[in-house]
């Protein structure tokens, strides 16, 4: 499920931690991903808006804008309605998890996650979508 | 609203009802037997049978008035014995004792509310339990608009007010004090809770920083793990791999290692830093001008970087405080502002002596602090934005400021600013 209609699967990975958003985007790039990067939640909605992915990887504690309300922003538009978003947290409050994901993603990850966890996570929802 | 009924007039209003009874029985006494004297006699010999009854009806309301004395008397004295067995308790206890009359005017108090409060028992027993209030309180009374006794009464905190103008939170726990069904006056104990208020301000904060602790545990550590994982299997993936740009995904990935182990030690460091900011260490007089020129050379090369420069008062004062934590709360400040701001930036430091107290202003004029982030910006371990800090800087500054008794208020006025006050720590009581 790397390839969607002949294309590789686009993803816009947003979290504003350098580290883990260069080595999840190497490994990313590495399964033959397309992988691009915002550092906030405005930003990842500006480039979402620009160029809509094929599935959002979005970090839930960042500052100013968090997760949640950048999936907000994001379902605002039209485009971007389906689009599969997968949570990453470092929360370990199930019940407050849950509720994020009454807010219309797909799934979450909790950190620290593996890369293999990762894959199976986008390619299970891409799969659903597809 | 609980309450404790006493009698403590001359004759209690219950024995001045028998009394009136009593009266009242007699006359009727006089009147029934007269008219059947009259008429079984017809008359004849009425005025002896009238003198008769007078002199009967006369000696029975005396005997009862004898009696209703007699009784009241008892009454009375058993009154006053329970009322001095109540001020000899009274006068043993620690904590201040009171009683008020309906109008809150202090009618009795034991010695040790002259000790707590500072005034003489004369004083006291001229004074209104309002006056014993600090002023914030006074308002919070006159707003409920009744009686200050039914206001007071019951378990409520208060601060009070000393004669030296010093305040302390105290609990009173009292109750009115009934003639008949009429509350007529307040009696009740005065607790000091300093203590109490103290530890609770103590847990509160240590529950704080527990919940900071946790979350740096919970989400700061979990990140450069997260990464260092990631990046571990990735590199594992590709070294065997004959892929393009092998080598600088390596590279790449190597360096993500190395930043995220490079971070997670200055988190731990900053979280043992944090937690020992507590420990005063050696007090004494500390002067921040001489803290500011060490700054000034210990960051030489990065305000030379920055083409930062740092504005003072000729003088900043002489805290007495232990100098790791001056130097703490002025390095930090400087730091966060050469972080957050462009090169060229100004800091100014000003200084005046307030009540006693030590006002330093720190500003810079900069690009200020967003709204978005003012509200959690002392909290520890919440970023203001990803500039490689921990989150901990600013936290560690309100807590030095709150440890010398302190409040520190930050604003935006043509760059941020940072209001805060000083204690001596000497002044504070604390020895170290």
């Amino acid at each position: 499920m790397k390839w969607q209609g002949g294309e590789p699967t686009r993803v816009l990975l947003i979290d504003d931690d350098p580290e883990v958003s260069s080595s999840v985007k190497v490994a990313l790039q590495v399964e033959g991903y397309r992988v691009a990067v915002a550092s906030s939640g405005m930003q990842g909605v500006e480039m979402a808006a620009m160029s809509p992915p094929d599935i959002i990887v979005l970090d839930v504690e960042m500052p100013i804008m968090g997760g949640p309300d950048t999936l907000k922003e994001l379902r605002r538009n039209p485009n971007l309605e389906n689009t599969v978003v997968i949570f990453l947290t470092g929360k370990v409050d199930m019940e407050a998890m849950e509720g994020t994901l009454e807010g219309d993603a797909q799934g979450y990850l909790l950190k620290p996650f593996s890369t293999i966890e990762l894959l199976n996570k986008i390619e299970e929802n891409m799969g659903k979508a597809g | 609203m609980a309450g404790q009924k006493r009698d403590n007039t001359i004759l209690p209003r219950y024995y001045r009802s028998i009394f009136i009874a009593a009266f009242f029985l007699a006359v009727l006494l006089i009147l029934i037997t007269q008219e059947v004297y009259i008429s079984i006699q017809d008359g004849a010999s009425s005025k002896s049978l009238l003198a008769w009854n007078v002199l009967v009806t006369l000696a029975v309301v005396l005997v009862v008035l004898l009696l209703t004395y007699i009784v009241a008397k008892q009454l009375m004295a058993k009154q006053a014995i329970s009322e001095a067995k109540f001020r000899e308790l009274a006068e043993k206890l620690p904590d201040p004792v009171f009683e008020t009359d309906s109008e809150g005017k202090i009618t009795f108090v034991n010695s040790a509310a002259t000790n707590k409060f500072g005034y003489s028992k004369s004083e006291l027993t001229n004074m209104t339990v309002v006056e014993l209030m600090a002023e914030s309180e006074k308002g919070k009374i006159v707003e409920h608009n009744q009686p200050i006794m039914i206001d007071v009464a019951g378990q409520r905190e208060y601060i009070a007010r000393r004669s030296d103008g010093t305040e302390f939170p105290m609990l009173v726990d009292s109750s009115l004090i009934f003639e008949g069904d009429m509350p007529v006056g307040l009696r009740g104990v005065v607790i000091e809770i300093s203590e109490l208020k103290r530890m609770e301000d103590e847990l509160r904060r240590a529950n704080a920083e527990l919940k900071a602790y946790s979350h740096v545990v919970s989400h700061d550590l979990k990140n450069p793990l997260t990464a260092i994982k990631t990046s571990s299997e990735t590199l594992e993936k590709i070294i065997p791999m004959d892929i393009k740009d092998k080598e600088s995904l390596i590279e790449n990935l190597l360096g993500v290692q190395h930043r995220a182990i490079e971070r997670s030690e200055r988190i731990i460091t900053d979280l043992l830093a944090f937690a020992e900011t507590q420990e005063l260490g050696d007090l004494q007089p500390v002067d921040i001008g001489d803290v500011i020129s060490e700054i000034k050379r210990e960051k030489a090369a990065l305000l030379d970087e920055k083409h930062a420069s740092i504005k003072t008062d000729e003088e900043l004062g002489t805290v007495v405080a232990s100098p790791v934590h001056m130097y703490q709360l002025f390095s930090n400040l400087t730091a966060n502002a050469l972080k957050h701001n462009k090169p060229g930036v100004v800091i100014e430091i000003s200084h005046q002596v307030v009540d006693g107290e030590h006002r330093y202003l720190f500003r810079d004029n900069g690009k200020g602090i967003p709204e978005a982030i003012m509200e959690t910006l002392f909290v520890p371990f919440v970023k203001g934005d990803e500039t490689g800090e921990t989150g901990i800087g600013l936290a560690i500054v309100e807590k030095i400021v709150g440890i010398y008794g302190g409040t520190v208020s930050v604003y935006n006025n043509k760059g941020a600013c940072f209001d805060f006050t000083l204690k001596d720590a000497a002044a504070e009581g604390r020895d170290g």
